[in-house]
């Protein structure tokens, strides 16, 4: 029992021994043992080994603050030579701190860019349980996927799974909302009420329990309460929809963030929607965005497999597949592949680029300095420092200095930024307070940079020999070929990744023009576009006859797509010769008179659809895509049919770009239903002087004709662009980080240069003084670098 | 010549009134009861080992004790340095108490 007493925790005796490295530690034990038996015998065992504990505790407090307080003794000496170095060698230093500084920048304005992209969607408080619902239809030509399904699946998924905890509808709808003499055109969705359950769009005003009352009721977010009532109080008040209803305001919410894939002004109650549409009950409308929560831990493939076969009875001619979609996927990954996490990728690598051409300019810039420091490494050494403390040294040094860039680079990022955000159209902040994991990821940045770039010079410095150094038998011409081979190397491999990024770039931006100049098969200069509701096209006719009186409007055409997106497609086409379980997926517009016309489209075959043709709204104009598929030898005269609604191929135009220019022509039927159109286009005489007057001119008229609907109109042209305006600014960023990649590499070597040319200024004396002409010496000078850049053109 | 902190001054004292039996644990104890400050081994050792290191201490092994597992307990004795230092620090302390009787620091406060 006694032996037991006397032994002290044994925990506690470990960490004495472990941690109390630089004193006498078993005298130092022996003594607390020593103690710890009078203790034991006068006090309780607990009482004792708490004793110890403090103890403890008490002595490797002292000792770890006496061993720091040296520490900061030798830290002090490493930072005053460190800043003494930076003083002394200002160009430098200059070189040296801009690239590394340029290059954190680039980088972390990269990274606030991808961070901003990974965001999407992850807001909700239920962010890892949501998915959206998406339908898979396999054609005999194409699978296509639906991110919109019809109105019954949402509650249909939610009644039959229990693994699905609720189902919330999101119909977009674009209205013109009126409120006194303030009406503008909004985007906004019907929802069902479940949908403030399952995302987070916090109330500012009004309840989320509550948010729909009845059917006339309508939830704004602040943007929009401010826009139409400013500071008054919005609940309870009226808006009138395109003219037509009124709504009451029953709830605020708070804007939408802009990292939301969801974007919307107002939303109105989906029971309303079911009242308007023209068959709410039909499976086989694929119009609504329908998302579900999962209850948590439940496995979506379980959940994928169950659902997948829901709408089979109800869409029989055509095979499906329903399943789920992560909500936090939408944004990146397009559902046939792709998508934006691509740009996040590709930007990573550019960021990661700059960033080690950066620290490779640090490397070379230190190594080739390190001959001034080599006197300074042997003093150290021989006053007792051993590798490891000069390889903390200098490291500590990179990292003090690339602390000292990431002060600056947050300054250049925050004088560039609003730049930065008009390229690439985000609006990105520093928010310290609710980025902290940004803030730890850039101080990250630069201790990782400064570790990297450190590495090398202090791994070199530290292992050479003092006898060699302060014997003088290491000169800078003999501190070895091996090294200022190794910077060629580095040199080679900055320029190599530059020569890439160019090229890139290049190869980016002919893309970028090849799509901005492409021949799309139709005409969308001098083409003004507005969109339609159903009360202006009532009034169609009148509208199209006032246009064309202006003799600068050439043609006016509807349309229920506009030519630059035709997004609707269907099933059920039949044709002589058609195999009869070939299930094929068709593009479809539904025009009026003219439209090919308008829009400059090539008839290879046949006609377009005319006023002499009574019969035309059974008629069909097909693309040269979907003659192809159809395998017809002569389509013009031919039987053809969609639905039950049977007629003749009356025409065949020239393929033209209806969609993305990314994917293929895909085949088109063109149908004339002059009650369904959307849009109306009015093609400007290409030989019009007056642009503007003609558009003034059509205002006018606009506003005789329609007063309650504001002319709004859009040029196709810009319309066009704006489909590829992602693509230009990525392009744009790409062009502009190789830009700074490329400068960041000269600036290095101009560091080089410079620092070899003062290092050869005897050499160079000599040279002249035996007669060399300046020419040559330039040219001896300039060699080995037009040597190295060009070794890395060829790498590259 | 060295200064001594008064941690040091304190220390060297101490070892010098307990002559050959300075080892931790009485140092430790002596302290405490002469001056009522309560060390912990982390400052007595680190303030040791730099006296040591500047030789004003001097380190003497005493016999292997086989209640401390075979080892030996370390003793301290003051050094001639560590002696001069010493009473140079006395000097100190007399020239700056020199003719100061009775310390009444209100009186200062007065005036």
């Amino acid at each position: 029992m006694k032996g037991m007493r006397g032994k002290p925790p044994r925990l506690a005796e470990w960490l004495l021994i472990r941690f109390s490295s630089r004193v006498e530690k078993y005298s130092l034990v022996d003594d607390l043992r020593e103690e710890y038996e009078i203790v034991t015998s006068e006090h309780s065992r607990i009482a004792s080994i708490l004793w110890y504990w403090w103890q403890v505790t008490r002595v490797l407090l002292s000792l770890s603050a006496h061993l720091l307080r040296w520490r900061m003794v030798m830290l002090k000496n490493y930072y005053t030579i460190a800043l003494r170095n930076l003083k002394k060698h200002k160009g430098f230093s200059t070189i040296n701190i801009a690239g590394l500084s340029t290059g954190m920048a680039a980088c972390i304005l990269i990274l606030l860019w991808v961070q901003d992209e990974l965001s999407f969607d992850r807001f909700h408080v239920n962010a890892h349980d949501l998915y959206r619902v998406v339908l898979e239809e396999q054609y005999a030509n194409r699978v296509g996927y639906w991110p919109v399904i019809s109105i019954p699946v949402g509650p249909a998924l939610k009644a039959n799974f229990p693994e699905i905890e609720d189902a919330a509808r999101f119909r977009m709808y674009f209205a013109l909302i009126q409120q006194g003499n303030r009406r503008f055109d909004e985007r906004g969705g019907f929802v069902d009420p479940s949908f403030f359950d399952l995302f987070t769009f916090p109330f500012v005003k009004g309840d989320r329990k509550t948010a729909f009352p009845d059917p006339y009721s309508i939830v704004i977010t602040e943007r929009t309460a401010e826009k139409y009532f400013g500071h008054e109080d919005p609940l309870g008040r009226i808006l009138k929809i395109n003219n037509e209803t009124d709504y009451r305001v029953t709830g605020v919410i708070q804007n939408v963030p802009r990292n939301s894939h969801l974007r919307f002004d107002f939303l109105m109650p989906f029971d309303r929607y079911i009242q308007i549409d023209r068959a709410p009950e039909s499976w086989g409308r694929n119009q609504i965005d329908t998302y579900v929560l999962l209850q948590g831990n439940t496995s979506i493939e379980e959940v994928n497999q169950k659902i997948a076969g829901l709408l089979r009875p109800h869409l029989t001619r055509v095979e499906t597949r329903l399943f789920l979609q992560p909500l936090t996927r939408i944004h990146l990954y397009n559902l046939t592949g792709g998508g934006n996490i691509r740009y996040v990728y590709i930007f990573s690598i550019i960021a990661a680029f700059v960033l080690l051409i950066a620290c490779i300019n640090f490397m070379n810039l230190t190594t080739a300095r390190s001959s001034t420091r080599i006197k300074e490494v042997g003093m150290r050494k021989v006053t007792g420092a051993q590798k490891s403390h000069l390889v903390k040294q200098f490291i500590g040094e990179s990292i003090l200095l690339s602390f000292i860039s990431l002060f600056f680079s947050i300054i250049l990022v925050s004088v560039f930024l609003p730049t930065f955000n008009s390229l690439s159209g985000k609006q990105l902040t520093i928010d310290i307070s609710s980025q902290m994991h940004v803030i730890l990821g850039i101080v990250g940045l630069a201790i990782f940079t400064g570790l990297i770039s450190g590495s090398y010079p202090a791994l070199i410095l530290s292992s050479l020999r003092p006898v060699h150094i302060l014997r003088g038998s290491l000169l800078p011409g003999s501190l070895g070929t091996k090294r200022s081979i190794f910077r060629k190397v580095l040199v080679v491999i900055q320029f190599s990744i530059s020569i890439v990024l160019i090229i890139c770039s290049v190869v980016v931006s002919r893309q970028l023009d090849f799509i901005k100049n492409r021949d799309l098969g139709y005409n969308k200069e001098q083409v003004v576009f507005l969109s339609m509701n159903e009360a202006m096209n009532r009034r169609y006719d009148s509208i199209k006859n006032a246009l064309l009186k202006d003799s600068n409007v050439s043609y006016v055409t509807g349309s229920s797509m506009l030519p630059t997106e035709i997004a609707t497609s269907y099933v059920g086409f039949d044709w002589e010769g058609k195999e009869p379980d070939q299930s094929v997926q068709m593009y479809l517009a539904r025009v009026h008179y003219e439209f090919i016309e308008t829009l400059d489209i090539k008839l290879i075959q046949g006609r377009s659809f005319s006023k002499d043709y009574p019969t035309d709204g059974r008629n069909f104009i097909l693309n040269e895509s979907a003659v192809k598929l159809t395998g017809l030898r002569s389509p013009v005269g031919s039987r053809f049919s969609w639905g039950d609604e049977e007629g003749t191929i009356i025409g065949v135009v020239e393929d033209f770009h209806f969609r993305s220019l990314h994917e293929q022509i895909g085949p088109l039927i063109l149908v004339f239903r002059p009650e369904r159109c959307g849009y109306i286009c009015i093609q400007i005489k290409s030989n019009a002087v007056d642009l503007s007057g003609t558009i003034n001119q059509m205002e006018t008229t606009w506003n005789q004709l329609v007063p309650e609907f504001p002319f709004e109109y859009h040029f196709l042209d810009e319309d066009f662009d704006a489909m590829y305006r992602s693509e230009q600014r990525i392009g744009r960023i790409f062009r502009y980080f190789t830009f700074l990649a490329v400068f960041v590499s000269c600036l290095g070597l101009f560091g080089l240069a410079a620092f070899i040319a003062e290092r050869r200024t005897k050499e160079i004396g000599i040279r002249k003084v035996l007669g060399a002409s300046v020419t040559r010496i330039v040219k001896l000078l300039v060699k080995e670098f037009v040597i190295l850049v060009s070794l890395a053109n060829i790498f590259a | 010549m060295v200064d001594l902190t008064k941690n040091e001054e304190i220390l060297l004292l101490s070892i010098w009134r307990l002559k050959e039996k300075a080892y931790g644990v009485q140092i430790k104890n002596f302290i405490k009861e002469n001056t009522g400050k309560d060390w912990n081994y982390g400052t007595l050792y680190c303030t040791l080992d730099q006296l040591v290191r500047k030789a004003i201490l001097f380190k003497r092994e005493g016999k292997p004790m086989p209640e401390r597992g075979g080892r030996r307990k370390i003793f301290y004795t003051i050094s001639p340095d560590g002696i001069k230092a010493l009473q140079a620090a006395l000097e100190l302390q007399k020239v700056l108490w020199d003719g100061i009787t009775s310390l009444a620091l209100g009186e200062g406060m007065q005036s």
